[in-house]
């Protein structure tokens, strides 16, 4: 069965055609889910409510963008808006923690932690989520306005200072490693 | 033009230091795509939650029209006996109604022509 055809048959209250969309999709979802939020856990969590979420308006969706790109607008704002009731702004400290564990995670694995992703998950939500759909997923600014319900300048200049701060985070832990380094070398 | 050519040679310079941030960004972030395992449940495990999902659905629209039901009735009685045993109370109440009504929308124009 296909995409849509599935989206027809769970509009019309089939649940084997809502598990199968969920199923096809929930890779992408959580992996979305894991950039933005950067806690595996976290993601998995606001991954089974956006399927929630989404059973209850799948009325309302009317298949001109992919069924994917609507499970991620749905799972962005819920996301914003659990943050902002919540007041989960999480400290420095915890932050911190989270990023250690997904350096540990990446490390074991043998893979290089990236100074960018650690630039990246200090930014501000409204900032970090916009970069990560225009840079890694590669929508247009109008796509992420509509998303986010932000205008496309907003977006763009969001991502522009997000990423011009990351730039900065960089350059000065470039310049705190040579430091370090001509420490190091002098004794 | 001298001034325009250093103007542009900035520019390039920003846009280089831009474009290697954003690959950097990108290459973090292929990596957490390729790193991180992601474990999809069975089929099973996505009806049941479309099945919860629209049973708590279900008891949500049922409390919803207890709720609307309960008040409606509520006010219909309350107004109906008003009517037929204090129906002074009742006209008095239908007046302060209005009156309300007209002095909130007077109020809320006034506001609305000041502001514009």
């Amino acid at each position: 069965m296909e995409e849509k055809d599935l989206i027809v048959s769970a509009k019309r209250g089939d649940q084997l055609a809502f598990a199968m969309l969920f199923k096809n999709n929930y890779p992408f979802l959580v992996k979305y889910l894991i950039k933005i939020t950067m806690n595996p856990d976290a993601a998995e969590e606001l991954a089974q409510e956006t399927m929630a979420k989404c059973v209850e308006k799948i009325g309302l969706f009317n298949g001109k963008s992919k069924f994917s790109s609507w499970l991620i607008t749905i799972a962005t704002n819920l996301y914003i808006d659990q943050k902002r009731k919540l007041k989960r702004e999480k400290s420095w400290k915890a932050q911190e923690e989270v990023f250690r564990r997904m350096q540990w995670h990446l490390e074991s694995r043998n893979e290089e932690w990236n100074d960018a992703l650690s630039a990246l998950g200090k930014l501000k939500d409204e900032m970090r989520i916009p970069i990560v759909l225009k840079h890694y997923y590669g929508y247009s600014y109008e796509e992420i306005g509509k998303m986010m319900n932000l205008s496309s300048g907003t977006v763009k200049s969001r991502v522009h200072n997000g990423i011009m701060s990351i730039r900065e985070e960089l350059k000065l832990h470039g310049e705190q490693e040579s430091a370090a380094a001509g420490t190091r070398s002098s004794r | 033009m001298v001034n325009r050519k250093a103007l542009q040679l900035e520019q390039d310079h920003q846009d280089e230091k831009l474009f290697t941030a954003v690959k950097e960004i990108e290459d973090g972030l292929e990596t957490l795509e390729e790193t991180i395992p992601v474990y999809t449940p069975d089929l099973q495990f996505f009806e049941n939650l479309v099945a919860e999902q629209k049973q708590a659905m279900k008891r949500k629209l049922i409390k919803e029209l207890a709720i609307f039901t309960v008040a409606a009735l509520l006010i219909v009685t309350s107004v109906l006996f008003m009517l037929y045993q204090v129906p002074s109370v009742f006209f008095i109440l239908q007046g302060a109604v209005t009156i309300f009504i007209m002095a909130y929308s007077t109020v809320s124009f006034v506001k609305q022509v000041d502001g514009t």
